[in-house]
């Protein structure tokens, strides 16, 4: 299954905070 | 890295995904590579759910090793949450399932790790010396074990 990514970290913040699960956080240059 | 049905898989069971692109996102880039003090690309954080990075991830890595450097950040997470016994495990999978891999010592080292602060028990100390003597010697991790050669 394709990752969907979030782009606002904020708010990937608060669900990760509100799911308890881990953020993963990429910084990315590659062509998208 | 991310084009991986594996690496696909760990993320999407396991972790909230988050990406900034330099300038597709060029805001949140800003923002969040201030925040986190990350200055080079790719970089990749392995973040607690309280906002805490416990692993990070710079440079390329082909899939082999990237998947494993995700599985210790994850394994990290749990030793940083004193969850030894799932940390444990985390780090010993990592160890049987790459073992051929730069993440396997650093996993070996953190297994035993976790093993004493479960148990509060010295002799997990010297097993994990004992575990370098066998394999990944030439590893900064076996040096680092070394130190309990009489634990």
């Amino acid at each position: 299954m394709p990752i969907t990514w979030k782009h606002d970290v904020e708010a990937a913040l608060a669900e990760a905070r509100q799911s308890d699960k881990a953020l993963v956080l990429d910084f990315t240059a590659a062509p998208m | 890295m991310w084009p991986d049905p594996e690496v696909e898989a760990l993320v999407t069971r396991r972790l909230i995904p988050a990406r900034v692109h330099v300038k597709d996102d060029a805001a949140q880039y800003a923002k969040a590579s201030e925040s986190f003090g990350v200055s080079w690309t790719p970089t990749v954080l392995l973040i607690e759910p309280q906002g805490v990075e416990r692993h990070r991830i710079e440079g390329f890595l082909p899939t082999e090793e990237f998947l494993p450097q995700l599985l210790l950040g994850l394994g990290q997470i749990g030793f940083h949450a004193k969850r030894y016994d799932e940390a444990a495990a985390e780090f010993d999978a990592i160890v049987r399932k790459y073992p051929r891999t730069e993440a396997a010592p650093e996993a070996q080292y953190w297994a035993g790790v976790a093993r004493y602060k479960g148990s509060g028990d010295a002799k997990e100390l010297g097993a994990i010396t004992k575990a370098f003597e066998e394999r990944y010697q030439d590893t900064v991790w076996a040096k680092k074990a070394s130190v309990w050669k009489r634990a």
